[in-house]
């Protein structure tokens, strides 16, 4: 038998979001959550939305997933292709079924879609072995230590290679070590299935690590204060020239110095 | 997981150990039960003995045991129709309970609009609506098996939508932003997370479901353990009084026990199994 691949190679397809002026303002709350915001994503990129904890990043992102409606402005959704509009969520919680095993909380997204039972155990398997987690995917999610459990959460959002990623802050409960390696899990994976990625975090160094563009936002209601490039190679390392002046920048930016 | 002192210990002596476990484990579980129950007999037996009470007044365990030996086809059969009338009273009151309350989980103008009348059933006093449904309904099965369900109908009811709305936050939302429709939602995630909370609302109610029902074969009927106590009350028979008691005492105790292992087996993920199934492991 030939070990072939079933899930096609993606040549940086999907959609992005454009956010045209979003604000948003809880119901019954007097203060906005988020400024004014306009946004736009390129294919395939990697976004970090870089700001202080309670600025309304994580609403931001909410907004972008479809789960809040903006209370003012517009979130165009632009479609690239014919590949599939999915959207990969993954939240500082893993949000594992419990009384599912890994691989039948990998398949979850799959099954969704449809009866088409062994193809998705299939390719759940082997979104499983990408990341690392082939031996225990007849494990439950309480046998797991915290780092496997965000593995298997990560396995999840991807293995409907979605167009587009979500992720509020995935690493936040997680020691360093095991932050910095998934980190360059979800480059390496980011690399082969290559969606458009947004992501949360409060840590500058993990958003410098990782995007090709840092936004950073102001203290609540979120507004953009400023933007970083980044073209330097990966894996970086905070010791480099290059990413040590960004990481400088980026604080100064949190700081409203810069 | 291998055995970290696989290597140490000969197997046949691995076995041995493990054997004694499971004794200990069985001792663990069963022998608190077991004494307080033997204590209070044999305390009940030497008082009644000493103080030479007569067996109408409170009979002796012994009398009791001896009541049951006597005519135990009685109490079986009688049992078994008090037992039957109490499960469909359970089935309906508890079934269209969860149905009914995943509507309210869904809709929550259905949970104002529908809660106040749950609540107006719960408080109605079964003794008083009982006369009132054997004389619609007659002296058979139906008043019986509606009161169970007047019972049971409340807590389950709390329980479902309580439940079915307790969810993983990041769960619903990956869910969500899947796509998932509310059905599916309800069948991945809902009715899962509701369990735990279904099984001990289905505890309470299979107890209801036996008071219930002894209460409506108390009013009227022509069978049934309820009926069976009535009489021997009237009669003055207290054994058979308390015979009829303790034999719905069995049928509670079978009930409940049969729920637990079933939420042993289906809630082996959930806090409360795994804590205690941790208990069990140190205990061993």
């Amino acid at each position: 038998m030939i070990a072939a691949d079933p899930l096609p190679r993606a040549t940086g397809a999907g959609r992005v979001p454009a956010l045209r002026d979003v604000a948003y303002t809880y119901p019954g709350s007097p203060l906005a959550a988020v400024g004014s915001i306009d946004l736009d994503v390129a294919l395939g990129e990697f976004v970090c939305l870089l700001g202080p904890s309670g600025c309304g990043k994580t609403t931001l992102l909410r907004l972008v997933a479809g789960l809040l409606r903006p209370s003012g402005g517009q979130i165009e959704e632009l479609r690239a292709d014919g590949r599939a509009a999915t959207v990969g969520w993954m939240a500082q919680r893993d949000g594992l079924l419990p009384w599912r095993t890994v691989l039948n909380n990998v398949t979850l997204p799959l099954q969704l879609d449809g009866p088409r039972r062994g193809k998705a155990r299939d390719r759940a398997l082997l979104m499983l072995g990408r990341v690392g987690l082939a031996e225990v995917a007849a494990s439950y999610p309480h046998q797991l230590s915290g780092g496997m459990r965000q593995r298997a959460a990560l396995a999840r959002a991807l293995v409907s290679e979605p167009g587009l990623l979500l992720l509020d802050e995935p690493f936040a409960y997680l020691d360093e070590l095991t932050r910095d390696e998934l980190g360059d899990e979800l480059i390496r994976l980011w690399g082969e299935q290559r969606p458009t990625v947004i992501m949360v975090t409060h840590s500058v160094l993990e958003a410098i690590r990782l995007a090709d563009r840092v936004i950073v936002l102001s203290p609540g209601p979120a507004r953009v204060v400023g933007e970083i490039q980044l073209s330097i190679q990966r894996p970086r390392r905070e010791t480099e020239p290059d990413v040590a002046a960004r990481l400088a920048l980026a604080r100064e930016m949190l700081r409203g110095r810069a | 997981m291998a055995a970290p002192d696989s290597g140490v210990s000969p197997p046949p002596l691995r076995g041995r150990v493990r054997e004694g476990g499971k004794r200990l484990r069985l001792f663990h579980e069963a022998g608190p039960t077991f004494f307080l129950l033997a204590s209070i007999i044999l305390l009940w037996e030497l008082a009644v003995w000493l103080a030479g009470w007569p067996s109408y007044l409170l009979p002796r365990p012994s009398t009791v045991l001896l009541r049951i030996a006597a005519d135990p086809g009685f109490l079986l059969g009688q049992g078994a129709v008090t037992l039957a009338e109490a499960l469909a009273g359970l089935a309906l009151g508890a079934g269209s309970a969860f149905i009914i309350g995943s509507a309210m989980a869904h809709w929550r103008p259905l949970e104002r609009a529908l809660l106040p009348l749950a609540i107006i059933v719960k408080v109605t006093p079964v003794v008083a609506i009982a006369p009132l449904l054997i004389l619609w309904f007659g002296f058979g099965a139906a008043p019986k098996i509606i009161i169970a369900a007047i019972l049971t109908f409340f807590p389950m009811l709390v329980a479902a939508v309580s439940g079915l709305r307790s969810v993983d936050p990041t769960a619903y939302d990956v869910l969500r932003t899947l796509g998932a429709s509310a059905r599916q939602i309800f069948i991945v995630l809902r009715v899962p997370s509701a369990l735990p909370m279904l099984l001990g609302a289905a505890k309470v109610c299979a107890t209801l479901s036996i008071i219930g029902t002894v209460v409506a074969e108390w009013v009227g009927a022509d069978r049934g353990l309820g009926r069976a106590i009535l009489l021997a009350n009237t009669n003055l028979d207290t054994p058979a009084v308390f015979a009829g008691v303790l034999t719905l005492g069995l049928m509670g105790i079978l009930l409940v026990g049969a729920l637990t292992v079933i939420e042993r087996r289906v809630l082996f993920w959930h806090e409360s199994q795994l804590s205690q199934a941790a208990e069990r492991e140190a205990t061993s």
